[in-house]
């Protein structure tokens, strides 16, 4: 987390603890909340959906969500995991209704940055991460959800479960699949 | 990915770390000899690597001021209005009814007399004879350019 993200007394609070003084009525531990977890929230939502516009909007309705469940919520989960949960359901209702779904073969029509165009290391390193996100848009949308979840949130696979509402088990056969999957699509562009 | 080896599953598993106590001995043994998963193991910590090196975008902006102002709007809404009591649409439905009821009726009157009224104007409008006219097809009453 940021330190820029939280001000005052308030970041030497834990989430439970923002928590627990919401449930009593004190608005400004929500606000905290909200500060603390939009950037993670956001970036994941702008992977799932490639849209700015789009996944601030669903930023927005997550902690809209979070504000109305917060009241009777227990902690079955951490905070940030359940809010995961409240995001990646946004995210898999709005690309669902979009339908831009597009089991297409992979490769098709797929415009990967030139490796060989800057030979310098730092140019390189920046085309790899370009080839990388393009690689993750092209992925189908479960596959994306569960790499984003494990590689860049880090979360265990018993968190990711809990997110996706799926066995440990489902979740281990998902992510071998998912990195086939993108291992296939990024082989000698990486 | 032209080879495949069929415990690259356990690779996934084995690379994060989820693998309990037997099975990643079992697995590292498998290792030792199965070149598929050595170079599957490569590939996919060299992903690894490249998802940490992944731009961090931001907001840019504090979004709980506006999560909040929006919240407040909302619940500022009058809540009569959400709320749908279908039972206080009865009056209006009955009036509805009997409108159109009345409207039915009414109508059916009048076709009833239309065909017997029509038929006199219609016939009038291709009567040869015109209006005040005392002369049936007599050539020199009217001008031929006319005709
Ligand atoms: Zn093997």
């Amino acid at each position: 987390m940021n330190k820029s993200e939280s001000c005052g007394s308030w970041q030497q609070l834990q989430d439970h603890e923002c928590i627990a003084l919401f449930q009593r009525g004190e608005q400004e531990a929500f606000a905290e909340l909200v500060r603390r977890h939009q950037n993670r929230i956001f970036r994941f939502l702008l992977r799932m959906t490639g849209c700015r516009e789009e996944a601030l909007e669903l930023t927005q309705e997550t902690m809209f969500k979070a504000f109305r469940a917060l009241p009777g919520w227990r902690p079955d989960a951490a905070f940030g995991t359940w809010l995961f949960r409240i995001a990646s359901n946004a995210a898999t209702d709005r690309l669902r209704r979009k339908k831009v779904v597009k089991y297409e073969p992979i490769e098709a029509h797929m415009e990967f940055p030139d490796p060989a165009a800057g030979p310098e290391e730092e140019l390189q390193s920046a085309q790899r991460v370009r080839i990388l996100e393009a690689a993750l848009q092209r992925l189908q949308d479960d596959y994306r959800q569960v790499l984003l979840l494990r590689e860049v949130e880090e979360m265990s696979y018993a968190e990711i479960g809990d997110v996706l509402g799926l066995r440990e088990g489902t979740v281990k056969s998902r992510i071998a699949r998912a990195r086939q999957a993108l291992l296939e699509v990024c082989k000698g562009r990486i | 990915m032209s080879k495949h080896c069929k415990r690259s599953e356990n690779l996934s598993a084995y690379l994060d770390d989820e693998l309990d106590e037997k099975t990643r001995l079992k697995f590292e043994r498998h290792l030792e000899d199965c070149f598929t998963c050595k170079e599957m193991l490569r590939d996919l910590r060299c992903l690894q690597g490249c998802f940490q090196t992944l731009p961090q975008p931001e907001v840019g902006f504090d979004l709980a001021p506006v999560v909040l102002a929006e919240l407040g709007r909302r619940s500022a809404r009058p809540t009569s209005v959400l709320r749908f009591n279908w039972w206080r649409l009865l009056p209006v439905s009955f009036a509805a009814v009997a409108t159109v009821s009345l409207g039915v009726f009414l109508g059916s009157l009048l076709t009833g007399r239309l065909d017997a009224e029509v038929t006199a104007p219609t016939l009038a409008m291709f009567d040869p004879i015109p209006p005040g006219g005392i002369c049936i097809g007599f050539a020199g009453c009217y001008p031929k350019e006319r005709i």
